[in-house]
């Protein structure tokens, strides 16, 4: 029992550590030779754990590998769009010009069903308002809607970016934990986020959230055994 | 490029632990053959004092051999020559000479496959 607890856990760390040599974009919307890498990594790991006659260098081995072969195949995709096309194939343009491409749906074989049931999860449930549609290497469709359908956005009324417009707040307190690379990045000194948390009567410790922007605008969430309110200072 | 670079390098020690399990596995198969082949030679005499000795330190180097190889080869394969091996010494004690070499044969065999199956070939890959 010890040995496979060690095993599992040298495969996990293993597989870990691979994941995280192939990057964030293993963990969303996969390429056909990332899902493959990835069925294979999870049937390799589970070999040496469920068999012990199997060596564990049998398992690591061939996930090492696989996860190497996979860097070097992105890289070269992301060097040539040839290989990029061979590896991923290309985007496909199922909707043109409002029209629904039936021979490219058929090669796909994308069911009108299924094209429908994208348009609805892209909040779109009349294929009128369909400009472009089309189905990328993921298999995620992306939609361009018909001009009288898109959402109104502040360009097309003309209306200019306020002066006070800074980028998203961020967090700078974590459940009683100071982030100070969030507080830095507000551009904010550690003294003013004393003084603010003073004026409330409060410690980072008794803060459960802390947001802020760059305007000093923050929402400050104490914890619950403080009994204190939550503040929006705007 | 940082990643590719560690990519590469992995890649690069893999293939040189393949190199050095496949020169390993090929020099102490070798040597074990070598051994069962001498071990054939001296059932045809009489001593068995001898081809006890000579079955004793066989299995002495078999035992070494498979913890080496049991680090990259399935266990399971091994272990048939493991109960082939540690029956002759006593065999031999009791002077039962043909069953020693019917065992060495056997060993033999199962040494040669189990070298046969790790060597990359394009049959092995296949088969």
């Amino acid at each position: 029992m010890l040995i496979l607890s060690v095993r599992t856990l040298v495969l996990y760390l293993v597989i870990v550590g691979g994941l995280r040599l192939m990057g964030k974009r293993q963990l969303g919307e996969l390429q056909p030779s990332e899902l493959v890498v990835t069925i294979l990594i999870s049937n390799l790991a589970t070999l040496p754990i469920e068999e012990t006659s199997v060596p564990l260098l049998g398992g690591v081995g061939p996930i090492l590998l696989l996860v190497c072969f996979e860097v070097v195949i992105s890289w070269i995709s992301l060097k040539s769009r040839r290989a990029r096309r061979l590896i991923s194939g290309q985007p496909v343009t199922v909707v043109q010009h409002g029209k629904i491409v039936e021979d490219r749906l058929r090669d796909l074989r994308f069911s009108l069903d299924d094209l429908m049931e994208e348009l609805r999860q892209n909040g779109i449930f009349d294929i009128r308002d369909v400009e472009f549609a089309v189905v990328e290497t993921n298999g995620k469709l992306s939609v361009y809607q018909r001009y009288g359908a898109r959402p109104i956005t502040p360009d097309m009324l003309g209306m200019e970016c306020p002066k006070n417009e800074c980028p998203p707040p961020t967090m700078v307190i974590s459940d009683g934990e100071l982030l100070k690379g969030s507080l830095a990045a507000c551009g904010l000194q550690p003294k003013w986020l004393e003084k603010q948390l003073h004026r409330h009567g409060l410690t980072v410790e008794e803060v459960f959230l802390m947001v802020c922007d760059r305007n000093a605008a923050y929402f400050l969430l104490p914890k619950e055994k403080t009994g204190k309110k939550a503040v929006d200072k705007k | 490029m940082k990643r590719l670079t560690i990519a590469v390098l992995i890649l690069v020690l893999l293939v040189a632990a393949n190199l050095y399990t496949h020169s390993l596995l090929d020099k102490t198969g070798t040597d074990m053959l070598q051994r069962v082949e001498e071990l054939e030679q001296l059932t045809q005499s009489t001593h068995t004092a001898d081809l006890e000795k000579a079955c004793q330190r066989l299995l002495q180097q078999w035992v070494t051999t498979e913890q080496t190889w049991s680090r990259f080869l399935r266990s399971d394969r091994l272990e048939a020559i493991t109960i082939q091996t540690a029956r002759l010494p006593s065999l031999a004690h009791h002077g039962q000479t043909a069953e020693v070499a019917a065992g060495l044969c056997e060993i033999r065999i199962l040494l040669q496959e189990v070298l046969a199956f790790e060597s990359p070939s394009f049959s092995d890959v296949f088969s």
